[in-house]
């Protein structure tokens, strides 16, 4: 059976690596990142995602409107959003394509509160 | 300083002044209207006296001069001469001859003009004038039938039969020998030329003019100019009556000129003897002496009324500022006092000085403000004193007081010497500024509060990234070194490393707590930052209207099961207390912030009561809600060892703890303050409590409006 799909999308490389060595640790997922939206879209234009992990401050297109292009474009089913921002609460567009406060991380968050979620995700995409 | 001020300060404003002017005032403008009129009444009745007067020697000079010729014609009329020249004899005739030369003779030089004998049957028929003898007859006259009775008797008459003017004349019968009336004989006088010699035109006025009348008004005499041989009118003739009759003048008008005029009447002769004048100049010298005194008076008057007028409104001042000064006294928002420069008993307190605190007028009077201990520091009172003997006012003398129940308020005095009853006195103002200073506090204390949400803001998402990989880091440290995870397993196979001793290593040199150690020191400084933003953000929850009983209830409960909390202290080791009112008004908020707020407070108690030394044996909080006019208070007492001053000024800064590193954030009261204040509009303070524990007073306006 083929693992799912996850995007780690975050322009501080280290973040990326991190989160993608947690993960890969328990060898459930098939991970890939990116450092931009752009990039991210391209990825998956070659092979989509089931689940895409977003920072909301990145250069070039922001978080929020990648999620609404995958979306659009139907390249990813869903998003988790993982931001360093002070701004607490989930903006009206997020509610708008389908995220809930439990898919909201802030930094500094745990790599396992972040997996425990993913899971639930997926579990949910398969049901 | 104007002449009138320094004339009213010298009498030093006594108030019997103005009663007393007001008497003067009184008995000058009475004495002004006697002096007024009585001096016209008198010099009236001097004008008038003198016009009397001088009828009077008119009337005498006529009655003296008529009865001088009547006594003369009497004797006259007793002359044999005449009785013969009656006769119609021979000597008769030469009788009549020496008759008429006696009679011209007795004429010139006389006041008449004309002698004349009449027989009986009316026929002159001797004359000192001849041509009188012969030409007319007298017989129908009234005089002569009179004086043919036997009665010597005079009559005035309009017009002579000789001259044709008026004339006075007078007649007595002559006798015979034997006593038998023979004739008459009778002596004209033209009453103008009998009054020629009378002083009718040294009348002492100008317009004074004195006449001669019959009783029908005819002027038998008037001075020389003025016409004469006329009758008055019937009107000036009732007014000449009735002042004959009553002696005093009659008023009229003539030529549009008002005339005063007196009359008498000649008893001899029955004439009216007139003076008549122009009113204004008999009356003249009454009115200008009436003017003159009258003027004097009203000077006087005047001034009077000008000390009187400016005392009044001096007075009317003085009023005014007393009822000011009094007022002021009363109902200032500040103490006042009034004390006794010399000895410095207080002589006076106002109302707010009673109410503020708390000490009855009896206790303060006759006391100095030493004695009643109302000055926390004696050395302040020297110094207040001091500065006052010096400049004589301080402004703005900051100190601590103490009220009668010992609470104590900061204040500021101000203090004046005044001078009341000729006596120095100190007035000393004295404003509460303990709530303002409180306010000042308070508004540091936000700005500050502010000011650390700001860099929070700018700062928190460079902080969270770096955290983040701290985090993270670590999180992969703890699950790759992990001795049961199975990627760990096959790594470590390939490299023949144990990984069961490898975890004993760790363990052994303590690898594991320093990851742990990382790990925390990553989320404290999270949590920092997240508190430092709650000083930047808006309160974007709505408010709603929230049951405050409700909220203190979940804080507790929140309180008894925090996880930190549970790691020093066991919050349900702690009694609380909690004392609700049965109704209480709801209040406008944001129910979560509130609950954080009293969850700080309990958690900041609870610690406090942990850390004390020696420990709280029976740890107590009290919990107390209160619904006030227009807020809600909570009060939040424990018996701990409570705050000492010095840490109470900061409790409420950023970052200031007393705790032990690592425990809290220090940010905790201060968001709880902030929250309160910035947030909902309303008050939070430190206070200490009656066992000297700590009480946290936090009060939330009711009136805040519902943001929705």
């Amino acid at each position: 059976m083929a693992l799912p799909h996850i995007l780690l999308l975050d322009d501080e490389e280290r973040i990326r690596d991190l989160l993608t060595q947690y993960l890969e640790d328990f060898e459930e997922f098939t991970i890939r990142s990116a450092h931009s939206g752009e990039q991210a879209l391209e990825l998956l234009a070659g092979e989509p995602a089931d689940l895409a992990v977003v920072d909301m401050r990145l250069p070039g297109m922001s978080g929020t409107q990648f999620i609404r292009e995958a979306t659009a474009r139907g390249i990813c089913r869903h998003f988790l959003v993982h931001t360093g921002s002070v701004d607490m609460v989930i903006s009206p567009e997020l509610k708008e394509l389908g995220l809930t406060k439990r898919d909201m991380f802030f930094k500094p968050a745990g790599a396992d509160a972040i997996l425990a979620r993913i899971r639930e995700r997926l579990g949910q995409g398969d049901a | 300083m104007t002449w009138g001020a320094k004339f009213l300060s010298a009498f030093s404003l006594n108030r019997h002044l103005a009663p007393v002017l007001s008497v003067v005032f009184a008995g000058v403008l009475i004495s002004t209207l006697v002096a007024y009129f009585s001096t016209r009444d008198t010099m009236e009745g001097l004008a008038l006296g003198q016009t009397r007067q001088t009828l009077g020697f008119l009337n005498r000079e006529i009655t003296s001069r008529v009865r001088d010729t009547t006594s003369r014609l009497e004797r006259w009329s007793q002359e044999e001469l005449y009785a013969l020249a009656l006769e119609d004899s021979y000597l008769g005739e030469s009788a009549r001859t020496e008759a008429a030369r006696r009679m011209a003779a007795r004429v010139t030089g006389s006041s008449f003009d004309r002698v004349f004998l009449v027989r009986p049957n009316g026929v002159i028929v001797t004359a000192s004038n001849p041509d009188m003898v012969g030409s007319f007859t007298v017989g129908d006259r009234g005089y002569f039938q009179k004086a043919l009775a036997g009665e010597i008797n005079m009559e005035t008459l309009a017009a002579g039969r000789h001259s044709n003017v008026p004339m006075l004349v007078i007649a007595a019968p002559v006798r015979t020998g034997d006593g038998v009336i023979a004739g008459v004989i009778a002596v004209a006088m033209e009453t103008a030329r009998f009054a020629e010699d009378l002083p009718l035109g040294t009348f002492a006025h100008k317009t004074g003019v004195s006449y001669l009348l019959d009783t029908t008004g005819r002027v038998l005499a008037a001075p020389p100019g003025c016409e004469a041989d006329h009758p008055w009118p019937d009107w000036r003739m009732d007014q000449v009556r009735q002042s004959a009759a009553s002696g005093g003048p009659a008023h009229f008008r003539e030529a549009d000129v008002e005339r005063v005029l007196m009359a008498e009447t000649n008893t001899e002769t029955g004439w009216y003897l007139v003076l008549s004048a122009d009113e204004a100049e008999l009356m003249h010298p009454a009115i200008r002496m009436a003017w003159m005194t009258g003027g004097v008076s009203l000077a006087t008057l005047a001034l009077v009324a000008l000390a009187l007028a400016a005392l009044g409104r001096a007075m009317a001042g003085l009023r005014q500022s007393e009822e000011k000064f009094s007022r002021i006294f009363l109902y200032s928002p500040d103490s006042i006092l009034l004390a006794d420069m010399e000895t410095g008993r207080i002589v006076d307190v106002n109302e707010t000085f009673i109410t503020r605190t708390g000490y009855s007028r009896e206790e303060v009077l006759g006391k100095t403000s030493g004695e009643i201990s109302i000055y926390v520091d004696l050395k302040d009172r020297e110094e207040f004193h001091g500065r006052l003997r010096r400049d004589g006012h301080v402004d703005h003398f900051e100190c601590l007081a103490r009220y009668k129940d010992g609470s104590i308020a900061t204040s500021a005095l101000s203090g004046q010497v005044v001078i009341i009853d000729n006596r120095r006195h100190l007035m000393t103002i004295v404003r509460d500024v303990t709530e303002v200073k409180r306010m000042q506090e308070m508004m540091v204390q936000t700005e500050k509060m502010i000011s650390v949400g700001g860099i929070a803001a700018g700062i928190a998402h460079e902080i969270n990234n770096p955290l983040g990989i701290v985090l993270q880091a670590s999180q992969n440290l703890v699950q790759r070194t992990r001795p049961d995870f199975r990627k760990n397993l096959e790594v470590a196979e390939k490299l023949g490393l144990d990984m069961q001793l490898f975890d004993q290593y760790m363990k052994l040199r303590k690898l594991d707590v320093f990851i742990e150690d990382i790990q925390s020191a990553a989320s404290r400084a999270s949590a920092i930052i997240r508190h430092m933003l709650d000083f930047s953000r808006r309160s974007e929850s709505r408010r709603t209207l929230c049951d405050i009983r409700t909220i203190a209830d979940s804080a507790l409960n929140l309180a008894s099961n925090d996880y930190d909390l549970k790691k020093s202290y066991d919050f349900k080791k702690i009694e609380i207390a909690r004392d609700y009112p049965p109704d209480l008004p709801d209040v406008a908020c944001t129910a979560t912030e509130i609950e954080q707020v009293l969850l700080n407070v309990f958690r900041n108690a609870a610690q406090a009561m942990a850390q004390a030394s020696p420990p709280v044996a029976a740890p107590r909080i009290a919990v107390r809600i209160r619904g006030l006019k227009d807020r809600v208070r909570i009060e939040i007492e424990d018996n701990g060892p409570g705050v000492p001053e010095a840490i109470r000024k900061r409790i409420f800064e950023p970052f200031f703890t007393t705790k032990q590193p690592g425990i809290g954030t220090g940010l905790g009261l201060s968001v709880s303050y902030f929250i309160v204040t910035k947030g909902h509009g309303g008050r939070m303070i430190i206070e200490t409590g009656r066992d000297g524990g700590a009480v946290f007073c936090i009060e939330l306006p009711t009136d805040e409006r519902l943001e929705v």
